[in-house]
């Protein structure tokens, strides 16, 4: 049994506006110690999601449908006390912008004791102690001194430790990460995105990582999820992701991010933009944006399968793409190609030799290497 | 690059802000001066884009208003190769492009407001860089207004002619930002500098907030517009994917100077700044097979109010040169150099000598004692021999090192062993000085158009051993005169 | 594994397949082309949809109707004359906002109105030219005269008649204690009451936000200096204030303006210079000068229009403080004449005869009318600026997340 199991998970905002349905449908699942990328764009909704776990919506907001099983245990189904103690004891959040997760008139280390002391039994004395070892671990320097520092003495990427350490402070099984590094510069973010890293290795945390930034996915995460309009596009192992990417939106994603090294003159967009939630289109959300969509498209709302075998894998955590060419309703076949540039490091030791190419298909067909396109458009 | 130079010339651009709690600090002079920037020279020639990276409190958006006159700079020129009106041409002396250079920082703040139509600024921030109160047409029409370029139908048909070259809906005139998406408030922003006709634009950030594929959109619209109309970009951002991929050529900006600059793949590949080095080695690489090492940098970014002596990176250079005479292992002497500034720093003997530090792991805290034990170590409690090994594995300093050195912790460490701040700092004043601490280099040629401020590149100076460069695990070996 | 970046590439994603498949008529999702309002029309929206804010709206609109047509109004020509020209000059010079650049018909119109106003003014005290009086409003409500003594011409008319006593239809009101009909006084005195809370508000808000305005742009020694004064009128009790302005003045109608106007700019001036301090760091007024836009332009383009909805709300808000303000002079017979029908006023007349002795009747409906006039337009007024308050406020925070497409 995994850690979190999300099954189906839908999430309605009530707005003057109309309604929107941030969240559609939502399954997935995160292992024990594992590191869970979540991608998408802005209103993809994968902040919503991840409040959702920690039942944090509110007005308008509301949690429709669904089922989060932490530890077996459905979430949604629990009393206001007891999802109080799940809070921060075994599922800790930390967000964006470290500044307003800390209260500006307590100290830094008053934040963590509180935490500490609210979820373990420890003394005060206790507490501090272990606070300060904390605050330690994730890299702050003079940790007894900085313990009763106020928040804007910090820098930024202090800020941002002192915020991971009040998460991991209870030891929790479930880090959710929200952009923890979106707002810092490159070099603080390296030292963060390693020692959180680190950290989770230490204490046995898996982390959901939430984030826009296709880098930090690819250098912490294990799998990831695709997020578009609310719904699950595709779920695969980073290498995966990176390599094989199968839905056309992450195809179009990974096309679209200027690469350091990289070959390109010109980046290769997604034209128009995602999709009011209030008004999704018919069928598939990305057929509008899509170059390989066609009419079943508009029609059919394409279920998460495997691409190899075309059946559905929603609920589990296995590898998936929502994407009629998987379930052989697309006539035509998407006409993409992933290049590397020498060896194929997926395949050690084998030697592939020059560049290897992987072509998206038809669901059914074999894969090719060192071919002409398959299909036509 | 024309042989008349480059259209925007930046010379000793320097800006400093004072920091003021009211007018009645300012009248007691007990005010801090801000050093955004210092000194700074920089050229842009035409049609090309220099991409200006640093991370923030860099100077660089300072950089960028300064160099339009949006802030007044505290000292410095910028020369503007403006274009001669017809009128003037006839003098024989005009150069090949028709050009001549001025200093905006001279000019009358009506012959400013002249230049605006060349020289323009597209902001980072599309939610709040166009007034709310102001539909698409009416923000787009202001420059038109401001410069008499255009009245009744020309001027409406020019902002629908805009709108469509940026890719906007000319439907979508009489909206308001706040019914726009980020992308289409940024596209408003670039037809509303575009309206002016100008050669020179500042893009201040322009793809920071937006999404990754309406970034890439954006992008190649800048690009596209370049090429159409032949526009110089200044492309400031701190997203070094971004810069490498739009910029000719690059400038790396560190606390208010500039670290290196030339031509991208100059820049992008070695020698390096040891600044550019980290910066490039923290980039996060879209492959999860990259294996790249990567070069962290310690403590934090200093205060610009109270930058650091000598080379404002020094302070977290993994690369800092020794002094003369010395010849230790690099990470020997990096530690001592955190010692040293620790307790330089110190206010207390407490924050040298207190409760935590996993100073075994080298990670975080270099504190002495016991990690959460709630016992303090008293400095006066201990041997001295014992407070030797604590202080050396609190800050990773190797048991035998050079013999100043060695004396020198010696007489530290004696010194807090008697509970005497004050005399562990008179131990350290003035003596080990890296000359990157005392003097703060100026820019080296190393390339056909590369220069690096650092004083390892310049001739004479002293170098550490090749080991210092065996952190980035690149094997990059050093330039050599 | 490599340390080579950059290795990937991703070919074949197509975007101008998807765009030669748009049809004009398909535009991206949510780009619908609703007719756009302004935002003082989408504030209106909103207004309308708080019930309690449009009571409030009902009340105050009902309550100056009938202050305008309480009694007839008569003004002399001049005085006709100069407010006419005013309300040109001040029509035109609106109308010139819309116009790209003012022509100079507009500009010569503008100046030329104001020009009349002045002379107007001027020739009325000196050499006293007025003209003949018109009767701008015949109209009547009242049913008495609020200011005759009913008694000395109708003996039988008695005083201190309660409304049940006097007779629904004659005086719904009752009586006053020296025979007059409460009901016409009640209407007469909003004339008084209403009108000053909207005058005194206007021409604080002007000079407040004037004030203010030029103290927050310019900053430093001119923003210390005009603050340190506005921090003195605020150092002063507004109520103590107004009364020993009155004393000095003499009670009359402007002379209470004044008295209210003094005090009560400063709050103007607060409010805008610390909106105006902080839509002046916004970007767009950079973006606005990156433009070459001149500083006039940029004030009243770009400043005051994003730094004015606090002053909206606060000088709706005002206009009940204002008039309770009088009223509580009044009450203390300060301000008016006696029998003066202001609705503070009338209550004085009554203070004596709150107090009696055991055995007697209170005469409770010489207070309770003025009393509940007055509470119900003050009331009406906060519900109006309450709903002012949320209808600009929600707009501020209508700011769509992320920067999509």
């Amino acid at each position: 049994m995994a850690l979190l199991e999300v099954e189906d998970l839908v999430v309605r905002f009530y707005t003057e506006e109309g309604v929107v349905t941030a969240v559609d449908g939502l399954s997935f699942e995160i292992t024990r110690g594992e590191k869970f990328g979540v991608v998408g764009e802005s209103g993809a909704g994968k902040s919503v999601t991840a409040m959702s776990l920690l039942r944090l919506i509110e007005s308008p907001g509301r949690i429709e449908s669904g089922e989060i099983r932490f530890k077996g245990k459905n979430l949604l189904e629990m009393t206001e006390s007891e999802i109080r103690n799940v809070r921060g004891n075994e599922i800790a959040m930390i967000f964006q912008d470290a500044q307003t997760a800390l209260n500006p008139v307590y100290t830094v280390g008053d934040q963590i004791s509180e935490s500490i002391r609210h979820h373990m039994d420890f003394t005060d004395r206790e507490a501090k102690n272990r606070a300060v070892r904390l605050l330690d671990e994730v890299g702050i320097p003079e940790a007894e001194e900085r313990y009763d520092d106020y928040p804007h003495q910090f820098s930024g990427g202090m800020q941002q430790r002192a915020v991971i350490a009040m998460a991991l402070s209870c030891d929790p099984d479930l880090l959710i990460a929200d952009e923890p590094t979106t707002a810092l510069d490159v070099t603080i973010e390296a030292k963060i995105l390693e020692q959180l890293e680190d950290l989770a290795e230490e204490f046995d945390t898996a982390v959901q990582l939430i984030t826009h930034d296709l880098g930090v996915i690819a250098e912490v995460c294990d799998r990831v999820m695709v997020m578009y309009a609310g719904k699950a596009v595709e779920k695969a192992s980073v290498e995966d992701l990176y390599y094989d990417p199968k839905h056309p939106y992450t195809v179009g994603l990974m096309g679209s991010i200027p690469r350091v090294g990289g070959d390109s003159a010109r980046l290769q967009t997604i034209p128009g933009r995602m999709p009011d939630l209030i008004d999704l289109p018919s069928g598939c959300s990305f057929h509008p944006r899509c170059p390989y969509a066609e009419e079943a498209c508009a029609r059919t709302e394409p279920p998460l399968v495997d691409p190899e075998t075309g059946g559905n894998v929603a609920a589990t955590g296995e590898r998936g793409a929502a994407c009629l060419a998987y379930t052989g309703d697309l006539a035509g076949s998407l006409d993409y190609e992933v290049e590397v540039r020498g060896d194929d490091p997926r395949a050690e030791g084998e030697g592939s030799g020059d560049n290897l190419r992987t072509e998206g298909r038809r669901g059914g067909d074999k894969p090719r290497t060192e071919g002409g396109r398959g299909g036509e458009r | 690059m024309t042989e008349a130079g480059p259209i925007l010339r930046v010379e000793g651009l320097t800006t400093h802000f004072e920091t003021s709690g009211g007018f009645v600090d300012s009248l007691l002079g007990r005010t801090e001066t801000v050093r955004a920037l210092d000194g700074v020279d920089l050229e842009l020639y035409e049609g090309e884009t220099l991409g200006l990276v640093g991370e923030s409190g860099c100077g660089k958006t300072t950089l960028g208003r300064s160099l339009l006159q949006l802030i007044e700079p505290t000292d410095g020129s910028v020369y503007y190769r403006e274009p001669i009106p017809e009128s003037e041409r006839d003098d024989h002396d005009v150069a090949p492009d028709g050009r001549r250079e001025v200093d905006l920082t001279t000019l009358s703040s009506g012959r400013l407001r002249d230049l605006r139509t060349d020289l323009q600024y597209v902001f980072q921030d599309p939610f709040s860089s166009l007034n709310p109160r102001l539909t698409v047409g009416e923000t787009i029409g202001e420059p038109l207004d401001v410069h008499g370029i255009a009245t009744g139908e020309a001027r409406s048909d020019r902002i629908y002619e805009l709108m469509e070259r940026v890719g906007l809906n000319p439907g979508h005139a009489h909206r308001y930002p706040h019914e726009l998406s980020g992308g289409q408030r940024q596209r408003v922003g670039i037809a509303r500098s575009l309206a002016v006709g100008p050669d020179v634009i500042v893009c201040d950030e322009p793809v920071s907030a937006l999404d990754v594929s309406v970034q890439a959109q954006i992008l190649n619209l800048l690009v596209d517009l370049q090429a159409e109309l032949g526009l110089s970009y200044l492309f400031i951002a701190h997203d070094l994917s971004v810069v490498e991929h739009i910029s000719d050529r690059v400038a790396v900006m560190y606390l208010g100077e500039i670290a290196e600059v030339g031509s991208t793949d100059e820049v992008f590949e070695p020698p390096y700044h040891p600044y550019t080095e980290a910066l490039l080695s923290a980039i996060p690489e879209p492959d999860p097979h990259w294996d790249g090492e990567r070069t962290l940098l310690s403590g934090e970014v200093p205060s610009p109010i109270d930058p650091p002596s000598g080379c404002r990176f020094h302070t977290r250079c993994p690369n800092v040169i020794q002094p003369e005479g010395i010849n230790v292992d690099q990470d020997g002497w990096l530690s001592v150099m955190e010692l040293k500034r620790r307790v330089e720093k110190a206010e207390s003997i407490e924050s040298i000598i207190a409760v935590t530090g996993a100073g075994d792991e080298g990670t975080g805290g270099s504190t002495v004692g016991e990690v959460g034990s709630g016992s303090v170590v008293d400095p006066t409690d201990v041997s001295e021999s014992e407070l030797d090994r604590l202080v050396r594995a609190a800050f990773g300093i190797p048991d035998r090192t050079d013999e100043r050195i060695e004396s020198v912790l010696g007489a530290v460490v004696g010194a807090l062993q008697e509970g005497s701040l004050d005399d562990a700092k008179e131990v350290f004043d003035g003596v080990l000085q890296s000359p990157c601490e005392q003097v703060d280099p100026d820019p080296v040629e190393t390339g056909e158009s590369h220069r690096i401020a650092c004083l390892l590149y310049e001739e004479g100076t002293e170098r550490p051993v090749e080991e210092a460069h065996t952190r980035d695990g690149t094997g990059t070996t050093l330039v050599d005169d | 594994m490599s340390t080579e970046r950059g290795r990937i590439t991703i070919e074949g994603f197509d975007p101008e397949v998807v765009r030669e498949r748009e049809t004009p008529t398909q535009e991206p999702a949510g780009a619908t082309d609703v007719a756009v309002e302004s935002r003082w029309a989408r504030a209106w929206r909103r207004f309308r949809r708080n019930r309690s804010a449009m009571v409030g709206l009902v009340i105050v609109a009902f309550m100056a109707t009938v202050a305008v047509f309480a009694m007839p109004i008569s003004l002399t020509l001049s005085t006709i004359g100069i407010i006419l020209s005013l309300a040109v000059a001040l029509g035109l010079s609106v109308l010139s906002r819309f116009r790209r650049r003012a022509s100079t018909l507009l500009k010569a119109g503008i100046y030329g109105s104001a020009a009349l106003a002045l002379l107007l003014a001027v020739a009325r005290y000196y050499p006293g030219l007025t003209g003949p009086s018109l009767t701008v409003q015949p109209i009547q409500l009242a049913p008495y005269d609020p200011e005759t003594l009913l008694w000395i011409d109708d003996p039988s008319m008695e005083r201190d008649m309660s409304p049940r006593e006097a007779g629904l239809f004659d005086h719904p009101f009752g009586t006053d204690s020296e025979g007059r009909d409460m009901f016409s006084r009640v209407i007469a005195g909003s004339r008084w009451s209403v009108s000053i809370g909207f005058v005194v508000v206007t021409i604080a808000s002007i000079i407040g936000v004037a004030w203010g305005g030029i103290a927050g742009y310019y900053g430093s020694l001119v923003d210390e200096v005009m603050m340190r004064i506005v921090d003195v009128v605020f150092a002063f009790p507004a109520l103590l204030l107004a009364l020993v302005i009155v004393f000095q003045l003499g009670g009359g109608y402007f002379q209470l303006v004044a008295a209210f106007v003094i005090p009560g700019w400063a709050i103007y001036a607060r409010l805008i210079r610390g909106e105006v301090l902080k839509t002046k760091e916004m970007e767009f007024v950079t973006a606005a000068r990156a433009l070459g836009a001149r500083d006039r332009s940029v004030i009243f383009r770009h400043i005051v229009p994003n730094s004015i909805t606090p002053v909206v709300v606060q000088a709706s808000l005002n206009v009940g403080t204002v008039v309770i303000g009088v009223a509580a002079l009044g009450f203390l017979g300060i301000g008016f004449e006696a029998g003066t029908p202001e609705w503070g006023h009338m209550l004085t007349n009554v203070r004596e005869s709150l107090i009696r002795g055991p055995g007697a009747s209170i005469n409770w409906w010489q207070t309770f009318f003025p009393g509940a006039a007055i509470f119900t337009f003050v009331m009406a007024m906060n519900l109006v600026g309450d709903g002012i308050n949320d209808a600009l406020d929600a707009q501020e925070d209508i700011e769509p997340i992320g920067g999509g497409g």
